[in-house]
């Protein structure tokens, strides 16, 4: 894969899309791996055959890139004599359609509304807690969180929020605290300004801005956000996927950006003291990411050793200082509050997460009505 | 076996590869565009034609027009350049000829995306150029804008395709026997007129093959766009892209299908162009 070649440069909302680069070839192979889709709505009652959690082969590994410390990864190869297969996706419908094509991870991350769809398709392999020796590290609200049900088939592992990240040195406004912040500084920085390339960040921050739900499925409500986001569109420099090197670079002054990869920008800039990140009053985007065993894993037993080893006290603080997110253990969040223990904005705390707003990963109609307002802000 | 069956059995290789690689996945693209999805976004087989209707939506008139524009472009632009140093190594290359055209096809042995992602280098903000019109005093800050901008998509596109339009050109000038320009002088044509009235219908089928080369996967190209593109530079590959990496798939298939057909037709126009002149020969 060309993304390979990238892996340093990318964090984890990149996209190269390399899968959709094989185009036709990949489609073909796709539907010979499905044998014609089958359709799995609602997880399935039958007996529940949990795995355990034994060394049962090399653990074929598949995340964002440069999202999980690398020394942990080469450190559980050696503890356990066992390789780790590291696969990248760029974006959850990447991580999906890999999934979807039949190939056989024993690990992954989706995101927690990735999660809920991966369930209800009956996707995932449930995992006994019990084989988990961490387990306790995991804060209370997560053994029964919205979108997996008793935790049956997910462990979470980080936390983020969407906001607004600037440079002070460039932008010496005071920011409001608000969406509309965006649209303020837009006509004064023109040229400055970056936006996530999310349909759900963007049509999300929008809506909200407007005071509707983040997850609207009207469409007037849709078309509204569309027009507002077409108003800042010619001062907007670029839609991006990746939001960190514009910002070190200073191709970027302002931009839509993820909670971690602040830090990432903070610990990768010259000037360090000049970022600030901002949540806004009209409602925080708010998530998690989570570790899954797909249902078609090879080797499961590895992946519930890999996941233990993730929630090991230790390791989660080595990860945290890695990536800059809180990792959802005890912890893992304490670790995350010493790290960021000089940047104040960027803390995010178990209560707000539970408390913030959901994005909802749309499907069946909704979804193209979501896609089809996105082209409209892309293509316009 | 006679000769003749042993000839025909040469094309079966040939003719596999296209079955399996063009024609069968051909067919799956269309099933998945009369189809519809589930949860996980994977394609169900079915009669859902509205998949069409939903291409001919005036929202994506623009993005027809710009990817047009661009390739329009991206094809003039590739001629200007392509054409001189056809003609230069044709004429004037010597014996370095071969090592000549080497050298151009040289950089596309490095990978697409790399060589792209080199123009980000080269011309970004905190770039190659702008450091250089920094030091000379000419610009720096603000830097010039060249990313993100229809120009940077259109010159990434030419730099792209280029070779695709010199190959052919350089071609066609190697068959043409230069005793013919010899004539045109003889027959006191300025140098002009020697080469509007000589040279370049020699060359013609040349220009037209390099301009479908370019013109074709420059209408339907995408990551150029995506990389180093900007707001305003959205193709309709942006679009089907963005269809098969979390969009619809129906859709994007169904888009697949119009704009080859779309692009089928200029072919169509290009072969019977092409053969014409082969016929008026024999």
């Amino acid at each position: 894969m060309a993304s390979d070649i990238w892996k340093a440069a990318i964090n984890r909302r990149d996209f190269l899309r390399g899968g959709a680069a094989l185009g036709l070839g990949g489609a073909a192979a796709y539907l010979a791996a499905c044998g014609g889709a089958s359709t799995g709505a609602g997880a399935s009652p039958t007996p529940i055959n949990y795995a355990k959690a034994v060394i049962d082969g090399d653990l074929e590994y598949f995340n964002w890139a440069a999202y999980l410390s690398p020394d942990l990864i080469k450190g559980f190869e050696k503890h356990y004599g066992v390789k780790v297969h590291e696969t990248n996706f760029d974006n959850m419908s990447g991580m999906l359609t890999k999934i979807n094509a039949g190939n056989q991870y024993d690990i992954t991350f989706p995101t927690e509304d990735y999660v809920d769809q991966l369930v209800r398709a009956n996707a995932l392999l449930p995992i006994d807690h019990t084989q988990l020796t961490n387990w306790s590290e995991i804060p209370a609200y997560f053994n029964n969180p919205w979108y997996d049900p008793h935790a049956l088939y997910s462990v979470p592992y980080a936390l983020w929020t969407t906001g607004i990240c600037w440079r002070t040195d460039k932008v010496p406004d005071t920011l409001a605290g608000s969406w509309s912040d965006l649209w303020t500084l837009a006509p004064k920085y023109s040229g400055k300004i970056f936006l996530l390339d999310d349909f759900q960040e963007g049509l999300g921050m929008s809506l909200l801005r407007l005071g509707y739900d983040v997850n609207s499925g009207r469409r007037d409500q849709l078309d509204k956000a569309v027009t507002e986001i077409l108003k800042i569109k010619p001062d907007v420099r670029s839609f991006v996927s990746n939001e960190i090197p514009g910002l070190i670079d200073g191709t970027a002054w302002i931009s839509h950006a993820w909670s971690g990869d602040v830090y990432q920008v903070i610990s990768g800039a010259s000037h360090p003291e000049v970022y600030r990140y901002e949540t806004a009053k009209e409602g925080v985007p708010t998530g998690n990411d989570t570790f899954v065993i797909p249902k078609n894993a090879k080797h499961p037993g590895t992946a519930l050793k890999f996941i233990d080893w993730m929630l090991a006290p230790e390791n989660a603080t080595t990860n945290v200082n890695y990536f800059g997110y809180p990792q959802v253990t005890t912890t893992g969040i304490t670790a995350f509050q010493k790290l960021i223990a000089q940047y104040p904005f960027l803390s995010i705390t178990i209560d707000q997460a539970l408390h913030g707003l959901r994005e909802i990963a749309p499907t069946g109609a909704k979804k193209q009505l979501w896609d089809s307002e996105w082209t409209k802000v892309k293509a316009g | 076996m006679t000769p003749n069956r042993l000839w025909r059995l040469t094309l079966a290789p040939g003719a596999l590869w296209l079955l399996l690689l063009f024609v069968a996945p051909f067919g799956v693209v269309i099933a998945v565009s009369l189809g519809t999805t589930d949860i996980l976004g994977r394609p169900i087989f079915g009669w859902y034609p509205e998949n069409y209707q939903q291409v001919f939506d005036p929202l994506f008139v623009p993005v027809i027009v710009r990817s047009v524009a661009f390739a329009v472009a991206t094809t003039v632009l590739c001629l200007l350049i392509g054409y001189p140093v056809a003609y230069m190594i044709a004429r004037y290359g010597g014996r370095f000829r071969n090592l000549l055209v080497v050298l151009i096809i040289l950089p596309w042995f490095a990978d697409y995306l790399v060589r792209i992602y080199a123009w980000i280098v080269i011309l970004g903000d905190q770039g190659v150029v702008n450091g250089l019109l920094h030091s000379a005093g000419l610009a720096g800050d603000p830097p010039v804008v060249f990313v993100n901008t229809p120009f940077a998509v259109v010159g990434g596109l030419v730099y792209d395709f280029l070779p695709f339009m010199i190959l052919p050109i350089y071609a066609a000038l190697e068959r043409m026997d230069p005793s013919l320009i010899e004539a045109g002088k003889d027959l006191y044509g300025t140098p002009l007129q020697t080469f509007l009235h000589v040279t370049w219908p020699a060359t013609i089928q040349g220009v037209v093959a390099g301009a479908v080369l370019v013109g074709l996967p420059a209408v339907g190209d995408f990551a150029t766009a995506q990389i180093l593109g900007g707001p305003n530079t959205y193709m309709i590959g942006n679009l089907i892209q963005d269809q098969f990496g979390g969009g619809y798939w129906p859709f994007g298939a169904a888009l697949t299908i119009v704009l080859m057909a779309m692009l089928s037709l200029l072919m169509i126009f290009y072969l019977r162009s092409a053969s014409r002149p082969a016929e008026a020969r024999s």
